[in-house]
């Protein structure tokens, strides 16, 4: 452990300044996907008292990202959600949705106050994408979550890692699908590998980002100027994040997620400290002690752990 | 007092933490000078949608600017 090189600390939650904050509530997962940030399945389901007193202790208002593995394997997800709301907190589940396949664990979710869901279609809607990245011919499953996540109005936004040589048509698949399932809309997460935990491709081989913007401008029919011209401003008008792009597809749409938005993000670890977005102020991450530690910084330092 | 403006009142304060007196309202305060940003702003409109059980439009949102606005637009709903 370098924690000089990592520039790595920890603050107890009433000295947060993070505003984007995950919560892994759980490290158990019903898949097992080639790249996993997390992929140690041996540690305990997060303590709920804990999290619950965590979360009222915590000083300004949050992001809560409800995450995993799969949160949803925790049999108390909907009790975290119902937490952060009622500490006042924002919350997004993030989830590979297959439980979300099941209308009645939509409804309970929705029940526990969530409106915001993060569903990840690495495969988009092709099996042989899902068994090339995630091993599992899961995309049935991925669209019924979808449509159940329509049904009941959540604020979408879907996570697509894509692969060289196996998905690089995901981001015109994914409008294609939209199309079809009436998801007018989303925020559309486009990311390359991250080098972190479990993956399937080096950052020499990874797509950059230079290519990402490619693939979405020539399958999003949307100019890569007009992409470019996104570079380097506050994301959501808040946050300054050097290695993502967000943009509405439809020019001058100037709400979130109303219409479709792209986000592309460079999720290599070709630098020097080899993590994603290295000092973010933005992200955190509730360590095991209950504590606040830059996310990308605590991942690393707990790689094949925590 | 409507039922949309009833809503939208409920929606703040569970929600985004901001209570909303008809005097705010009235007053056509700013989303920016109430504490509502990009990531609220789209929390409340999905559950005024789900509250409500009807669709906004986003050529209209797209051009309100404060709490007056968006309350006159969802009095068309009353």
């Amino acid at each position: 452990m370098n924690t000089q090189i990592l520039n790595y600390y920890e603050v107890l939650p009433e000295e947060n300044t993070f505003v984007d904050i995950m919560a892994d509530i759980t490290h158990k997962c019903n898949m097992t996907c080639k790249n996993c940030y997390i992929p140690n399945r041996d540690v305990p389901d997060m303590d709920l008292e804990k999290f619950k007193d965590f979360m009222s202790r915590i000083a300004g208002r949050c992001m809560i990202r409800i995450v995993g593995a799969e949160p949803t394997m925790n049999p108390l997800c909907e009790e975290y959600i119902k937490a952060v709301f009622e500490n006042g907190h924002r919350c997004i589940l993030l989830t590979n949705g297959l439980r979300l396949s099941h209308k009645n664990y939509v409804s309970k979710l929705h029940n526990a106050g969530l409106r915001h869901i993060y569903l990840s279609l690495n495969g988009v809607d092709n099996d042989d994408w899902y068994e090339s990245i995630d091993e599992m011919r899961c995309a049935d499953k991925k669209i019924k979550a979808l449509q159940n996540i329509r049904e009941r109005k959540f604020i979408l936004d879907t996570g697509t890692i894509i692969v060289p040589n196996v998905n690089e048509d995901a981001p015109g698949a994914l409008l294609e699908l939209f199309d079809r399932e009436n998801i007018n809309n989303a925020l559309m997460r486009i990311k390359n590998v991250g080098q972190l935990g479990r993956f399937q491709t080096e950052a020499d081989d990874n797509v950059k980002m230079d290519q990402l913007v490619k693939l979405c401008s020539e399958q999003m029919n949307i100019s890569e100027d007009y992409i470019n011209s996104f570079r380097n401003k506050k994301l959501y008008g808040i946050y300054e994040e050097k290695n993502s792009i967000l943009f509405p597809l439809r020019e001058g749409n100037k709400i979130l997620n109303r219409g479709r938005w792209v986000k592309i993000t460079n999720w290599d670890t070709d630098n020097e400290i080899g993590i994603p977005d290295p000092n973010s102020p933005r992200r955190g991450r509730i360590t095991k002690d209950f504590m606040l530690a830059p996310t990308y910084e605590h991942i690393k330092l707990n790689e094949g752990g925590y | 007092m409507s039922k949309t403006k009833e809503t939208l009142k409920k929606i703040a304060i569970d929600r985004v933490n901001i209570e909303l007196t008809d005097e705010i309202i009235n007053s056509g305060t700013s989303f920016k000078d109430l504490g509502v940003d990009s990531l609220d702003s789209i929390e409340i409109i999905v559950s005024i949608e789900d509250e409500l059980d009807i669709e906004l439009s986003d050529e209209t949102l797209d051009a309100v600017t404060n709490i007056k606005e968006l309350a006159d637009y969802l009095s068309e709903f009353d």
